[in-house]
């Protein structure tokens, strides 16, 4: 076959090419910024990049920004484009670079891949931190992480829930992208919780895939519903589109079933307010950007990290009827605290 | 409720009537067999569940959320008349829920105003499309792939990441109402399928689109523009996608810009399972209906059995597969 | 290689005389592509101007689209941070276009070729995680694995006569609950953690890395060669093969090609393998770029494995492809993203330009291809 010939004479050639340059590796020399060389405030470029829209990273925006301007940064920008995919989220990083941003907080769509992708970063001399997610496995590779753990935020949204069922009964779990390793990691958040029940609660159902169009979460709330609402106590949801429907659905079927969602989207925080929602695990998006925006630019200024890779948990928070309009309060004091703790423990300047 | 080319118009195509008729009688099978899985999967579902799917409150839920999958399928059959494919459908659909939600939340308008402005909106954006083909002379695949772009940014670009809820109470308790245990939405989307047939089967505008998709050559030489045909169906296809959004704004009672991003691959799944044909010139109506049925009873299946989520994805897999193998070696056995 | 590979000596684009229209030809159905291969008379390439070629308009917007991006953003042509990338994204994207350009040639469709990729790259990350293997196996795992996958959806449709449509559609629902299942088996998640050695200089290296004395290589990634392995061969298959030429006359039509004595069957068994190759070798090379082997690759495939041959000339209609043309078609969609991006668009404007973008991308081939018609008519 003259194309199976063609194409060994192609490897052949590349081949011969490669060892005939008698090629040896050059070293890695370090680009730009980064190590010996320090940068003044003015000269700092800070992009807040999460893994696509959503309604949880919108604080990011306008605390960052706060911070940036604060802090005397040339600027700090907040860019959604990544749209949940790691190819388009490295292309909107290293475009980023192009255009002179020096410092990157980032959401990494999957964790299992980020690392590669801050060691990129780090390489040619940028500042990197691990905002709102740390990467799969127990190496980071970004400076630093900020985050609440997935499985730490569904895990007590599953105590809450269970808590609110009066500690037995049946719970479901509706949850996102099943491919996904945070996904898993809340799927295994929620087991343990129920596991620690020793048996009073049953996780009866698992639904997965339900959080790309609100209306498929719809859909399977009242599916869900209808085969076995009278057995459900308890409805957990770790994803936004799942906590909007089950809160609307559950309301409309006028069941006892208890709803616990995540996050804070006003859709949800008005559902806690009259009383759709029993309760919702709230995080700290506003904390990670700022925090992450302060401790970023301190590392161009010439600090480094004491503990390089660090998880540093920003703080979760279980809202209820009771505490839903002084929770916030809470979260600022989290955030504060956290900022001393980067200036005192974290940062060595 | 299958249509095909008639033979008058086919006639110039050297297709011949035969051909025609075969057609017609393979598609009232295929029609007759996807009748035959939605009544036994139905039957088998409600031996197997005790009865619960019986329930008036599970009936409502499976032909609740089947109004949307019908009429998608619907915009999608139509374009598929004249041979070509509208990409654009789901995020159309978003849009159109996004538009009417927001004319209604944020502008105060009452339904009255907002719906029709909606159907406006996707009936526009159908025109867009089928303008751009036929001017462009582009493959309507890669020109929908382009609009969806534009298409999706636009419903982003209404809200970003935020819900509009409580636009209308009064709507989202009419979209929940029922008549005689039908749910209003469903009875709409079931108006809607009549008009489509009635269109393809007695309108002189629907038997044109199928001349121009059955055989454009032919239909050129006894006077229809199939320019006009390719237009028309893109306009009405972007139609029927602001009905499926307009639907979704009434039923659900809340909506944001996720809205329609399931929807692309279930839009195709529809009117193909149902026998219609990618090359033009055959639609069916009953069978992409009854096919929206059966992808909806696969949804219904998982949640009465709780079937492990990672096994769901397979017997979708092998249901659409077996439903098209069943129909098609139906028909080729007895031709 | 520029040359349009084509069944019949009509290569050239399709007239006015009837609307664009999309034709999947079913095998057997009845409404088989015989109508439009008759159909399908269009000027003769040989009395069009050098400029008719579609490939020379991509070559034309791509240029005015890299000089209008790198004067509004003097970054666009900054080496590491945007040349570098770029390059590795038209590498992957040009062997996804090709992948679905092989199943193209037969007027298919492979609607699994993001799932194919997402099994062969779990295939290669098993062998990996489990037995140590060299990258090189992993690959060739992968290959077969994507060529086996392709070959049985080739099979399926041969031996039921369903739609390719159908039948892919089919393999991607199934193909999704097993990679998730594989994952969950065997990687105890959704990636395998492992990376066997190479990997990393792989995926990060240019060839600027690797000097002989002080000439080093140019700043090329070690991923492009991949991508030009792969469109010469599909190139010279199509164009220089008897089983490719076979492939697009079936391609053209299926009952000729039978009546002619081609084995129809087998041919259309061994496009969609050559289809499920391509797509497990992109699937290698994501994992490779994104640097895991996870459940997630070839999520974002399926769209993009569609623009970039059609853009490059391919008939959705089968019985012609053009190899370079896929490739010119991915070098056009990955600009076109870069240099949005580079001009830093919110999110929904992002989205909103692509499509513009796309389109007036498309409008002016056209216009292109108008004016190159009239020339031809009145020599």
């Amino acid at each position: 076959m003259s194309v199976r010939r063609t194409g060994t004479a192609a490897v052949a050639v590349l081949c011969l090419t490669l060892t005939a340059a008698g090629c040896s590796k050059r070293e890695a020399g370090s680009a730009t910024g980064g190590d010996g060389s320090t940068l003044s405030a003015s000269e700092i470029k800070v992009a807040l990049v999460p893994g696509g829209p959503h309604p949880y990273f919108q604080p990011w925006k306008d605390a960052g920004a706060e911070e940036g301007k604060e802090l005397g940064l040339s600027e700090v920008t907040f860019n959604e484009t990544a749209g949940w995919d790691q190819t388009k989220q490295n292309d909107v990083l290293s475009s980023l670079a192009a255009q002179g941003y020096n410092a990157f907080g980032i959401f990494g769509v999957s964790p299992e891949n980020i690392n590669s992708t801050f060691t990129d970063l780090t390489d040619q001399g940028f500042q990197v931190a691990s905002l709102a997610s740390c990467p799969a496995g127990d190496e980071n590779k970004a400076a630093f992480c900020l985050a609440t753990d997935v499985e730490v935020a569904a895990y007590r949204a599953a105590q809450a829930a269970i808590e609110a069922m009066g500690g037995e009964g049946s719970l479901v779990h509706l949850t996102g992208n099943r491919v996904d390793s945070n996904t898993q990691r809340r799927i295994a958040g929620v087991e343990k919780a129920v596991s620690e029940t020793g048996g009073k609660v049953e996780l009866i159902q698992t639904v997965t895939d339900i959080d790309v169009d609100l209306q498929s979460a719809q859909r399977a709330v009242a599916d869900l519903l209808a085969a076995k609402g009278g057995d459900i106590d308890g409805i957990v949801t770790t994803a936004y589109n799942p906590a909007v429907a089950a809160a609307e659905g559950v309301k409309e079927a006028g069941l006892p079933i208890k709803v616990v969602a995540i996050d804070d989207d006003p859709s949800i925080i008005s559902g806690v307010e009259e009383g759709s929602v029993a309760a919702t695990v709230t995080q700290n998006p506003v904390g990670q950007a700022k925090v992450g925006t302060y401790a970023l630019s301190k590392l161009l200024e010439g600090c480094t990290m004491k503990e390089p890779g660090v998880a540093v948990d920003s703080g979760s928070f279980v809202v209820t009827s009771d505490n839903v309009a002084t929770y916030d309060d809470e979260r600022s004091a989290k955030t504060d605290e956290l900022m001393t703790a980067f200036q005192d423990d974290y940062l060595s300047c | 409720m299958s249509t095909v080319l008639d033979e008058d118009m086919g006639a110039g195509a050297g297709q011949g009537a035969g051909a025609s008729r075969r057609t017609a009688l393979s598609l009232h099978r295929t029609e007759l067999v996807l009748a035959l899985v939605a009544v036994a999967g139905f039957g088998v579902l409600a031996a197997t569940t005790g009865g619960n799917i019986l329930q008036p409150g599970t009936m409502q839920a499976v032909l609740q959320f089947l109004a949307v999958p019908i009429v998608v399928g619907l915009a999608q059959m139509v374009v598929l008349s004249v041979g070509q494919m509208n990409l654009s459908v789901g995020a159309l659909t978003g849009l159109c829920a996004m538009a009417a939600a927001s004319l209604m939340a944020d502008s105060g308008l009452t339904p009255w105003l907002a719906l029709p402005a909606a159907l406006l909106v996707g009936a526009l954006a159908g025109l867009v499309n089928g303008t751009l083909v036929v001017l462009t002379r582009i493959n309507g695949f890669i020109v929908t792939l382009a609009t969806m772009s534009v298409i999706s940014g636009l419903r982003f670009s209404i809200n970003g990441t935020g819900t509009y809820q409580d636009y209308s109470p009064g709507l989202v308790r009419l979209g929940r109402a029922d008549v005689l245990g039908l749910p209003v939405v469903f009875l709409v989307a079931v108006a809607t399928a009549v008009l489509v047939w009635f269109f393809f089967a007695r309108c002189v505008a629907g038997r044109m689109l199928l001349a121009s998709g059955g055989n454009p050559f032919a239909a050129r030489l006894s006077g229809i523009s199939n320019d006009r045909s390719v237009v028309l169906a893109h306009l009405l296809s972007g139609l029927l996608a602001a009905v499926a959004g307009v639907l979704v704004v009434a039923l659900s009672g809340s909506v944001n810009a996720s809205v329609g991003d399931d929807l692309l691959l279930p839009s195709f799944a529809a009117p193909i399972i149902g026998g219609v044909v990618l090359t033009g010139g055959v639609v069916s109506v009953l069978g992409t209906c009854l096919a929206a049925f059966i992808v909806r009873l696969v949804d219904v299946a998982q949640a009465q059995y709780g079937i492990n989520p990672r096994w769901v994805d397979l017997v979708v897999g092998a249901v659409v597969l077996g439903a098209v193998l069943v129909s098609q070696r139906r028909g080729k056995g007895s031709s | 290689m520029n040359r349009k590979s084509t069944a019949t000596p009509r290569g050239g684009p399709e007239t006015d005389v009837q609307p664009p229209r999309l034709d999947a030809p079913v095998p057997d159905d009845g409404h088989g592509p015989e109508g439009t291969a008759a159909e399908r008379v269009g000027p003769r390439a040989a009395g069009l101007p050098w400029w008719a070629n579609p490939r020379v308009g991509l070559v034309v917007v791509i240029a005015v689209l890299v000089l209008g991006f790198s004067s509004a953003r003097p970054a666009f042509l900054d080496v590491e941070l945007t040349l570098v990338p770029l390059q590795r994204d038209i590498a992957v994207f040009a062997v996804v276009g090709l992948a679905q350009l092989a199943a193209l040639s037969l007027g298919h469709m492979n609607l699994a070729v993001g799932r194919m990729a997402a099994l062969a790259a779990f295939s290669a990350g098993l062998c990996y995680d489990r037995f140590g293997a060299p990258l090189v196996v992993g690959l060739v795992v992968a290959l077969v694995v994507g060529a086996l996958v392709g070959a049985l959806a080739g099979g399926i449709i041969t031996a039921t006569g369903v739609n390719s449509f159908v039948v892919t559609l089919a393999l991607d629902f199934g193909l999704l609950g097993v990679v998730a299942l594989l994952y969950d088996r065997f990687a105890g998640g959704v990636a395998f953690s492992v990376r066997p050695p190479g990997l990393d200089a792989l995926r990060s290296d240019t060839f600027s890395d690797y000097c002989a004395g002080s000439v080093c290589g140019p700043p090329v990634p070690l991923l492009v060669p991949f991508a030009l392995v792969a469109l010469l061969a599909v190139g010279l298959f199509f164009g220089r093969t008897r089983q490719g030429r076979e492939i697009l006359m079936t391609g053209s039509s299926p009952r000729a090609a039978r009546a002619s004595g081609i084995p129809v069957g087998r041919r259309i068994v061994t496009a969609h393998a050559l289809s499920g190759l391509l797509a497990g070798l992109a699937g290698f090379m994501l994992a490779t770029a994104n640097g895991a082997f996870s459940a997630s690759i070839g999520e974002s495939f399926l769209l993009p494995s569609f623009l970039a041959p059609v853009l490059g000339g391919t008939l959705l209609a089968g019985g012609a492809v053009s190899a370079f043309g896929t490739v010119l078609g991915a070098t056009l969609t990955s600009v076109i993203q870069k240099g949005l991006n580079l001009l830093q668009f919110e999110a929904d404007a992002l989205q909103i330009f692509i499509g513009v973008v796309l389109v007036v991308a498309l409008s002016l081939d056209r216009i292109r291809q108008v004016l190159a018609e009239r020339r031809g008519v009145r020599p």
